[in-house]
């Protein structure tokens, strides 16, 4: 390994040619020699039974929120704010990181026209991705899945299509054409699947023609059902877990899951589910339990791919079938409600907050909120933005066109040059009409001058406009720029408030042939934020390592490529100008082996 | 009684009215002459109101209408593919005959187990071991004793909504309330069925359900499929001639394949071609399209209003037909005795109830043998059925097991055999759960995928239901699904104390075993089974009292369930 020195500002522009291929060895299995299938892969952790959004995701400046919840109410003394008056459950903590990493996306009032409060429609429609009315009775993943792998059944994938865990309703994954996945149950019931009730060693007889060519053929179906479980079982053996995860189902799931990608499984989605969201009754504790199990799993989870390498490969979404009332009820608990914050992590997210504050005082007449974000747009942007399916595919799977939100990167390996204007199904081209995500496209449907549409980025009037300069709460607010990382954060290698931190994290010259061992590693932001085209990125890394900064607009188009190379330890305030880039948000990408950060910059 | 009305409709103007309820539980004369006389103006009573009358149309009309649009947006729902039927499969000549010699052998729990797996939609171990202990005789004789069931609740009753007179609002309402009540329906079916006697009704409720395949979605009231259903249950393994005449002027039935839309000056053919395609003689039987044409005039001059079915004698058309070489002024039921009268429809019916109870390539030369008895006995269905319960080949080891249980068996037969409770016809979550099995294994009661029914056998089975049936199962063994308890589930430990020995780890899984799968297990199968209940330990030290009994029990359960075995009866 060659050591390169850090040279500020020279070929730090536009170097994205030249080593943009360049993949570091940060895996197990890159040193190995072996050649990962880096796909995008998509995590969707269902919330069975509703969950409360109001106490996920809490208005806490809001005094609508106490005046409905006398009982349920979280304290402004606990919540977790992240900004503009919305805070995280206590339980929630270790996301905490994760927002302040920029990883962690809070989609706000997300729901449909006309949200229905059964626990069996409610779910055939987010999981089929229809409206209220109609009834698709196919996936949405299904249907994306049919897309990319047009053979199917006639010929299977090599690998599977969909693994799903912990639940039975099979209906994302139920295409036209069949089960477009494998449907195992949890960690314990999967091994028996695979090892225990796999068919092929039952290849004996039952002593009669008829039976046993029944059987015969029923058991090759099943053996169809369970094609992939050798690839199944094979990469849940080869794969590792790098962290431990909380005990419990969830956490096995998750564990699962990235058990699974680290062993190559090749496979693009992924269900995991965590029940007991129905809270009718003595919601307080259990609700907070549970949402701390969801959080310690998703963290695990995250910090786990982090450190197996493969963190620039998944996102992952929670979905709920629908939100609940507003008022608390008389046993303690909720009803079933309507809108509800979904949450999208992952390194590849850009994180912040989605959608308006949801509005306490103007209920629909049964007491709920007022869907906010359509989930469609969110399924449309994951499909077009993070697996780079074309648009007419995507407007295809989700039977109508969705307006896009600026909530995810493309993934490295559907990522053209930014904006490719050959290129039709790009899903990041600005001049493609067809682009459900472009903001300045007259026929998107996401009008930009209809002032309730909540993913229009040029709407001053909305809360949740990440383009508004003005806004206090903004995750690209540079704070303390000073400050190399959040000290609560136990993830944190680089605590500078440990007394055992040998190195400067403030100095420049601290010098390289003598590596620190707790330095941070972090992107403080470029200052000034928002400033105008002379700025700094500051920053500072651990130990020497490779950095790529890089530059992309709120659809996740990658506008600049910054720097790509060798840095040594400590920090770097590193000059740069942001000429020819017009005004408006951009989010700075912070690259290093296994590791991204995010921070958002607003350019006046 | 006759009543003449003169109306002003293009066609009805002046009716004779048989009233659906007046028809007589009698056989049915075996001649055409005969029944004309029954059908013809002795047998029309009862009276019908003239507004009525007039508005029948418009309001099934405007029901229909309902019933597409509800229809349409459902249509989704099952991706609009069909599969073709398949019941329809004809003999196998390189199946030799066995003839009908009543069988021999002992009748033990095996074959005690076989025959109530065939007869039962889901039968229950002590009843297994009755009829055992009874023997074949009595325990045949006794399935085919007629049985009143009480209906799904007083709105069997009500008239038809007049849908066309509605508000847009009243109209919505009315809409739902029928689609609740069809979900009520459909329920209270699973409900009769896990509460039913060991008899023949429910296996043959669901056999003629299957053969007269009616569709809610499309005929949309429920008292229709309800009153539809009465008849079939009345003549279950009664009298096939009977059903047959009142299937064709059942309300439901005349909406579903527009016999209510037939008339002399717009004849339809839909009935007749599927009267004779499907529910008599069969396809390519050695009928004709100028039969079919032939048919369709003489079903002329019905109409319903949904409860009820009158003939008007102004929109019959009373001219000469001919049909399958017999000239006549032939009205519908002179040609349904017309149809009896050929060997062909006989023999499609004794092949389907071949199939259906014994296995699905049957010799030619029985299913003749087996025909002859049916005929003989004037289409009374019991002998048919007793000939083939109590014959020798029903008893062979090599049919034992090659039936792939049906939808229904599955989600409603574990129910009966489990003695689950806590389940209700109810519209409960839990009732719902139900409901979503239907669908999910392609068998919603009252709704065929097509008049021919549903295709069956290994169609059943499929890399999506598979894994669906075996969720569906496992889900009731463990008493919870998608992660929320089911007040539905099976009792594991009740169950095992109800075995003949629940002590005995070998008698625990070969009990099951005769639960579970059409025949007994393979060696490999039981040892499986054995090591799943056993987990490591010796067998002698099984008790069903030990602190973890339940749940390694619940293990072999659900192994046990999840086998392909467990697919076949």
């Amino acid at each position: 390994m060659k050591r390169r020195q850090f040279l500020y500002g020279l070929g730090g522009l536009s170097m994205a040619g030249g080593v943009g291929t360049l993949w570091w060895p940060t895996t197990a299995r890159a040193l190995r020699g072996e050649g990962p299938e880096r796909g995008p892969v998509l995590v969707v952790v269902v919330l069975q039974g509703g969950n409360d959004g109001l106490n996920t995701v809490i208005p806490f400046e809001d005094s609508l929120y106490y005046a409905r919840r006398p009982n349920l109410a979280l304290s402004r003394a606990d919540v977790l704010p992240l900004e503009r008056g919305i805070a995280l459950h206590p339980s929630m903590e270790a996301l905490l990181p994760s927002w302040d990493d920029g990883h962690l996306a809070v989609l706000q009032g997300v729901g449909y026209p006309d949200m229905n409060l059964s626990h069996f429609r409610g779910s055939d429609i987010v999981f089929s991705g229809s409206d209220a009315q109609s009834s698709l009775g196919t996936g949405w993943l299904a249907r994306w899945l049919e897309t990319r792998y047009p053979d199917f059944p006639g010929i299977r994938p090599d690998r599977p299509m969909a693994v799903q865990q912990g639940f039975s309703a099979t209906l994302p994954l139920q295409g036209d054409r069949g089960l477009t996945g494998l449907v195992v149950d949890n960690p314990k019931s999967f091994q028996e699947l695979v090892g225990r009730t796999f068919t092929g060693e039952f290849d004996d007889s039952l002593g009669n023609d008829r039976g046993d060519e029944l059987l015969r053929q029923i058991r090759e179906i099943d053996a169809a059902s369970f094609e992939y479980a050798a690839a199944v079982q094979n990469a849940a053996e080869t794969g590792r877990n790098a962290v431990d995860y909380p005990r419990g189902s969830f956490g096995d799931q998750m564990a699962t899951v990235a058990r699974l990608i680290d062993g190559d499984l090749g496979t693009p989605v992924y269900l995991a589910s965590l029940g007991g969201f129905d809270t009718h009754a003595a919601q307080l504790n259990a609700h907070g339990d549970n949402l701390r199990v969801l959080s310690t799993g998703l963290a695990a989870f995250l910090a786990d791919l982090e450190e197996l390498g493969r963190g620039e490969d998944v996102i992952v979404l929670t979905v709920s079938e629908f939100g609940r009332r507003v008022a608390e009820n008389a046993s303690g608990g909720t009803d079933h409600g309507t809108a509800a914050p979904w949450l999208l992590m992952g390194t590849s997210v850009l994180g912040g907050l989605y959608g308006s504050h949801p509005d306490l005082e103007n209920l629909d007449a049964a007491g709920n909120l007022t869907a906010d974000l359509d989930f469609r747009s969110v399924y449309a942007t994951l499909l077009a933005t993070w697996f780079g399916t074309g648009s007419g595919d995507v407007a295809a799977v989700l039977q109508g066109t969705f307006g896009g939100l600026p909530i995810v990167l493309p993934h490295p390996s559907t990522q053209g040059d930014p904006g490719d204007p050959d290129d039709p199904d790009d899903p990041g081209d600005p001049d493609d009409p067809g682009d459900p995500g472009d903001p300045d496209d007259p026929g998107d449907p996401g009008d930009p001058d209809d002032p309730g549409d909540p993913g229009d980025p040029d709407d001053p009037g909305d809360p949740g406009d990440p383009d508004d300069p003005g806004d206090p709460g903004d995750p690209g607010d540079p704070g303390d720029p000073g400050d190399p990382g959040d000290p609560g954060d136990p993830g944190d290698p680089g605590d500078p408030d440990d007394p055992g931190n040998p190195g400067d994290p403030g100095d420049p010259d601290d010098g390289p042939t003598d590596p620190p061992i707790l330095l941070a590693t972090s992107l403080h932001g470029a200052f000034p934020n928002p400033g105008g085209v002379a700025r700094t990125i500051s920053f500072e890394v651990a130990t020497e390592t490779f950095v790529r900064m890089r530059l992309y607009d709120t659809m996740g188009r990658r506008r600049a490529s910054i720097y790509e190379g060798w840095v040594s330890p400590g920090r770097h305030d590193m000059p740069w100008s942001a000429r020819r880039l017009s005004s408006g948000v951009y989010f700075l990408r912070m690259e290093t082996s296994g590791r991204s950060f995010q921070r958002k910059i607003v350019l006046r | 009684m006759v009543l003449c009305l003169m109306l002003a409709g293009p066609f009805f103007f002046a009716a004779e009215v048989a009233a659906q309820q007046s028809l007589p539980d009698a056989p049915w004369a075996s001649r055409a002459e005969e029944s004309k006389a029954r059908w013809g103006d002795a047998q029309s009573s009862g009276t019908v109101e003239l507004e009525s009358v007039l508005s029948w149309g418009r309001l099934l009309d405007a029901v229909q209408a309902v019933a597409v649009e509800v229809d349409e947006s459902r249509r989704g729902a099952d991706g609009g593919q069909r599969t073709l039927d398949r019941t329809e499969a004809g003999t196998d000549p390189d199946t030799p005959p066995r003839g009908w010699i009543p069988f021999q052998g002992t009748f033990g729990r095996d074959e005690a187990a076989h025959l109530l797996r065939r007869t039962l939609i889901g039968p229950r171990l002590e009843e297994i071991e009755l009829a055992a202990e009874r023997g074949l005789s009595a325990t045949v004789q006794d399935m085919m004793v007629p049985r009143r069931v009480s209906p799904p609740g007083e709105w069997v009753h009500e008239p038809v909504v007049p849908f066309h007179e509605l508000s847009d609002s009243e109209r919505l309402a009315a809409i739902r309330l029928y689609l609740e009540r069809q979900t009520q329906l459909r329920l209270w079916w699973v409900d009769q069925i896990v509460e039913s006697e060991p008899d023949l009704l429910e296996m043959m409720t669901l056999f003629w359900h299957d053969h007269f395949a009616t569709g809610m979605e499309s005929v949309f009231i429920p008292q229709s499929m309800y009153r539809q259903h009465e008849l079939i249950r009345k003549h279950a393994f009664g009298n096939f001639r009977s059903l047959l005449h009142e299937m064709a002027i059942d309300p439901a039935m005349l909406m579903w394949l527009d016999g209510r839309r037939n008339t002399v000056v717009e004849p339809n053919e839909n009935f007749s071609r599927e009267l004779l395609e499907l529910f008599t003689m069969g396809e390519g039987a050695g009928y004709t399209q100028q039969d079919v044409a032939e048919g369709a005039r003489a079903c002329t001059g019905w109409a319903t209003d949904g409860l009820r079915a009158a003939f008007f004698r102004r929109s019959h058309d009373d001219g000469l037909k001919t049909i399958l070489g017999q000239t006549g002024p032939w009205d519908i039921h002179d040609f349904i005795d017309i149809i009896l009268e050929q060997p062909q429809t006989a023999e499609h019916i004794a092949g389907k109830l071949y199939r259906w109870f014994v296995h699905r390539e049957p010799a030619p030369d029985d299913v003749r043998e087996l025909a002859e008895v049916f005929r003989s006995n004037d289409y009374e269905i019991a002998p048919v059925l007793q000939v083939i319960l109590s014959s020798d080949q029903f008893y062979d080891v090599d049919v034992r097991g090659a039936q792939v249980k049906s939808g229904v068996d599955i989600y409603a037969g574990l129910l009966r055999t489990f003695h689950v409770s806590g389940y209700s016809s109810q519209l409960s979550t839990h009732a719902l759960f139900v409901i979503r099995q239907m669908q999910d294994f392609d068998q919603l009661l009252f709704d065929p995928p097509t008049v021919a029914g549903w295709p069956g056998h290994l169609d059943w089975i499929n890399t999506q239901t598979l894994p669906l049936r075996k969720i569906y199962v496992d889900a009731l063994v463990q008493g919870s699904a998608n992660g929320m308890p089911l007040s539905m589930g099976i009792n594991v430990m009740a169950e095992t104390r109800g075995f003949q020995n629940p002590n005995d780890p070998y008698v625990v899984v070969d009990d099951l075993a005769l639960l579970s799968f059409g025949q007994p297990p393979t060696p490999l199968v039981r040892q499986r089974m054995l090591e799943t209940l056993l987990q490591g330990a010796e067998p002698y030290d099984w008790s069903i009292d030990l602190p973890d009994s339940r749940e390694r029990l619940v293990e072999l359960y659900r192994y046990t369930v999840r086998l392909p075995d467990f697919q076949l009866k």
